[in-house]
């Protein structure tokens, strides 16, 4: 098992936990939104391929309404 | 003749800009730009909710529409430039409108912070927006570093307070080389009519068009507001008198 921080919360994942993964597990579709991982940003392309270790911090993010 | 508004690399027909938030239904967003005209909304970055995700407010923006991405939630200018980053690597433009803030009653930006975000981002080729508090003195600093307008607030953010500032949006205006955006605040058409009136080169209005019992209606109400005060601004408006001026000739009465 590894702990990764997700959206600022310290989670518990399997190893060999792809980006993608969690998201397909949350129900996010991977273009609707924009991942940071460890402050750098993730191609759409590239999710399958990021498997994420032990303290990794990683930003799930979108566009929502504001001024 | 064409009053084009230039921000950057782009041309605005429409001076009155609008935000995206608070909309009661994400559907009615791409129907207030066809009523107002509007061609630049802002967005916001915030982290999804994984247990209750909302919606990608970009699918409801029209294409032809430029993206403003706002850098809300930075407490400072380094958080406010990873937003600005983030922002232009997943395609957003490189316009961005700077938003520090860190008070939470009455959401005033902090100038000095955005000062410094300013210089960085547009050094590193965004066309920076900063909403500022109405001091003019910051306003001309933000010139100074590259800001490609500045955007004085009229009253806080959704207050629909209208022009508190408005003796220092003048100074403002009459010291500025880059367009002056007046952002926050406006609560009625009237009062955006006021800020073209006074010779503001746009407005930027969210909360009182998303919460009204029409928006769509209301936008159009906006936009005419606006283009009604840049008119009257074009056309030369008089000055004000204490002592009436007559309409009527004062001479020639019938009965003397």
């Amino acid at each position: 098992m590894i702990k990764v921080k997700i959206n600022g919360q310290t989670q518990q994942l399997e190893n060999n936990t792809t980006i993608l993964k969690i998201l397909n597990e949350k129900n996010i579709h991977k273009d609707s939104v924009v991942i940071v991982l460890n402050d750098k940003i993730i191609k759409k392309g590239d999710l399958e391929n990021f498997f994420l270790n032990d303290g990794d911090a990683l930003e799930i993010l979108r566009f929502v309404g504001g001024g | 003749m064409d009053d084009i508004l230039k921000i950057g690399d782009k041309e605005f027909s429409c001076r009155l800009f609008t935000g995206t938030g608070k909309f009661p239904t994400k559907e009615l967003i791409p129907k207030i730009i066809k009523s107002s005209g509007s061609q630049m909304m802002t967005m916001a970055l915030r982290r999804v909710d994984l247990n209750m995700p909302e919606e990608n407010i970009l699918e409801y923006i029209p294409k032809n529409v430029t993206l403003l991405p706002n850098t809300s939630g930075a407490r400072n200018a380094k958080e406010a430039i990873k937003i600005a980053h983030i922002a232009r690597e997943v395609g957003c433009g490189n316009f961005v409108k700077i938003e520090i803030i860190n008070d939470m009653k009455y959401l005033l930006p902090d100038n000095e912070e955005t000062i410094k975000a300013t210089k960085i981002l547009s050094k590193d080729g965004f066309v920076v927006l900063p909403y500022i508090n109405a001091d003019p003195i910051t306003a001309k600093k933000l010139e100074d570093v590259g800001a490609a307008a500045v955007m004085p607030l009229g009253s806080p953010i959704g207050s629909n307070q209208g022009l508190k500032t408005a003796s220092m949006i003048e100074i403002i205006i009459e010291n500025a080389t880059v367009p002056i955006i007046v952002d926050a605040g406006i609560g009625k058409p009237s009062h955006a009519a006021l800020a073209m009136e006074m010779g503001a080169d746009a407005v930027l209005v969210n909360s009182a068009i998303a919460n009204a019992k029409d928006p769509k209606s209301m936008a159009k109400a906006f936009s005419l507001a606006v283009e009604a005060g840049r008119e009257a601004y074009l056309s030369g408006l008089n000055e004000t008198y204490h002592k009436a001026q007559a309409s009527s000739p004062l001479t020639g009465f019938l009965y003397e």
